[in-house]
């Protein structure tokens, strides 16, 4: 949204249990349990609990503190995830923080993807710097990008993270991977490309392209690797 | 209609750039949807572009990019971009469009001397049409050929576009075929011209951006 159109709109408040039509407001915040019939547009999103979308979002800032699921894309400046977000469509933004789970069934774009917990993107994830803390499955139909850092945590989990990701142990699925400064931990991927690539424990993959430099830890298998 | 495509790879080499850069840019819209073609190969799934359009634009992209702003750049690669207005004599200057074809059918749409770009664009359109066409285009067919571009091509946009001339007997039919896909004309008919109009723009802004 244009800076200035903002002054003039309403914010959206719901407390409690709540529905609100869609359409254009300054601020929406949502405590409690929500459903919003269309597409909102709006300056700032906060959700502390649970909203069904059936349309999209369109917002500067988005903050979700639970759950949240959309029928349709959300585009943004800023998302900032405690929790879980299922969304039918892609998600776009320039930053994007996520503790927790996100699933996608289109497209994920960013600047900044930064993930302690785990995701599934039907498409492809396309983003400047990826960071990934894995405490669950993960995964992608490609990936792509300039520093990709995908690393199966050891961290403590946090109490979110036990509650979504009990059993399973942590791995990446993806298809084809590529980046500048690639670095791979317990991943599975047919194809990796990239200009330095690190194929780090529990990982497989099918064919490793590298321009100028390829590491490859003995607890990995790599089929074949081939300088570019 | 066949082209020449160019893997994701050999593009990088050839023109020195770096997959983050790519999928920078991709994000940006500075590289269409479209032109991301991706096949399966013996070395598994790679990714092609058509040869021709995306050197061109991701020379347009390296020249510029460090006087614009990524987002700047994306302004001007907008392929319908209404405020940008180009002066009559750079068009004649760059040879893209002959004066008479200007003076004949740029209309009302020009306005101290300027077209906004996308008329602009449609008389080159129209210009390459009638050289392909030669002596048998009739001057008004230019004018049939702007205004058909005028109404439908807005619509369009995104969608891959060719111009199309049938001739079935004496002149000629103009359509617009949008969404790419082959075309077949009855035994009457024949396909006189075509004109895939995301190459007329790449070549259109080249022409019009070179120094």
């Amino acid at each position: 949204m244009k800076d200035g159109e903002h002054s003039d709109l309403g914010n959206l408040s719901i407390n409690g249990v709540g529905q609100a039509y869609g359409g254009r407001y300054r601020h929406v915040s949502i405590d409690g349990l929500a459903r919003l019939s269309g597409n909102v547009q709006c300056e700032t999103f906060r959700l502390n609990g649970v909203s069904r979308m059936n349309g999209g979002v369109d917002t500067d800032r988005m903050t979700i503190n639970g759950v949240m699921s959309g029928k349709a894309g959300i585009i943004a400046k800023s998302v900032s995830i405690d929790g879980k977000v299922n969304v039918r469509g892609s998600l776009v933004s320039e930053e994007i923080d996520l503790h927790g789970l996100l699933k996608l069934e289109g497209d994920c774009e960013a600047e900044r993807f930064v993930v302690r917990g785990g995701f599934g993107i039907d498409g492809l994830l396309n983003a400047g710097t990826i960071e990934v803390d894995m405490h669950g499955r993960c995964r992608a139909r490609e990936i792509g990008g300039s520093d990709i850092r995908i690393t199966r945590s050891s961290r403590r989990a946090s109490r979110l993270l036990r509650r979504l990701f009990s059993a399973f142990e942590p791995q990446l699925h993806a298809g084809v991977i590529e980046g500048d400064e690639v670095h791979l931990e317990a991943t599975q991927a047919s194809v990796v490309r990239g200009r330095r690539v690190y194929i780090g424990p529990g990982c497989e993959v099918g064919r490793v392209e590298y321009e100028l430099e390829l590491l490859v830890d003995e607890a990995a298998q790599v089929k074949e690797s081939v300088k570019q | 209609m066949e082209q020449e495509l160019i893997s994701k790879k050999e593009l990088l080499e050839q023109m020195d750039i770096s997959y983050g850069q790519l999928y920078r840019w991709k994000r940006k819209r500075l590289i269409p949807e479209e032109w991301f073609i991706r096949k399966s190969t013996f070395t598994g799934q790679e990714t092609f572009f058509p040869k021709r359009l995306i050197l061109a634009r991701i020379a347009h992209i390296v020249q510029f990019k460090d006087d614009l702003s990524l987002d700047e750049l994306a302004g001007t690669l907008s392929p319908l971009q209404t405020d940008i207005r180009i002066a009559a004599e750079e068009l004649s200057m760059h040879g893209l469009v002959p004066e008479t074809m200007l003076r004949k059918h740029a209309g009302s749409a020009f306005a101290n001397g300027q077209l906004p770009f996308d008329q602009a664009f449609y008389l080159y359109a129209a210009h390459r049409m009638s050289q392909s066409l030669g002596e048998k285009m009739a001057e008004r067919e230019a004018g049939i050929i702007v205004r058909l571009l005028r109404e439908q091509l807005p619509k369009l946009e995104g969608k891959p576009c060719e111009l199309i001339a049938l001739s079935a007997g004496g002149g000629y039919w103009m359509l617009l075929q949008a969404g790419g896909g082959a075309l077949y004309a009855d035994e009457r008919t024949t396909i006189a011209a075509s004109l895939r109009l995301d190459e007329a723009i790449e070549a259109f802004k080249t022409k019009l951006y070179a120094y």
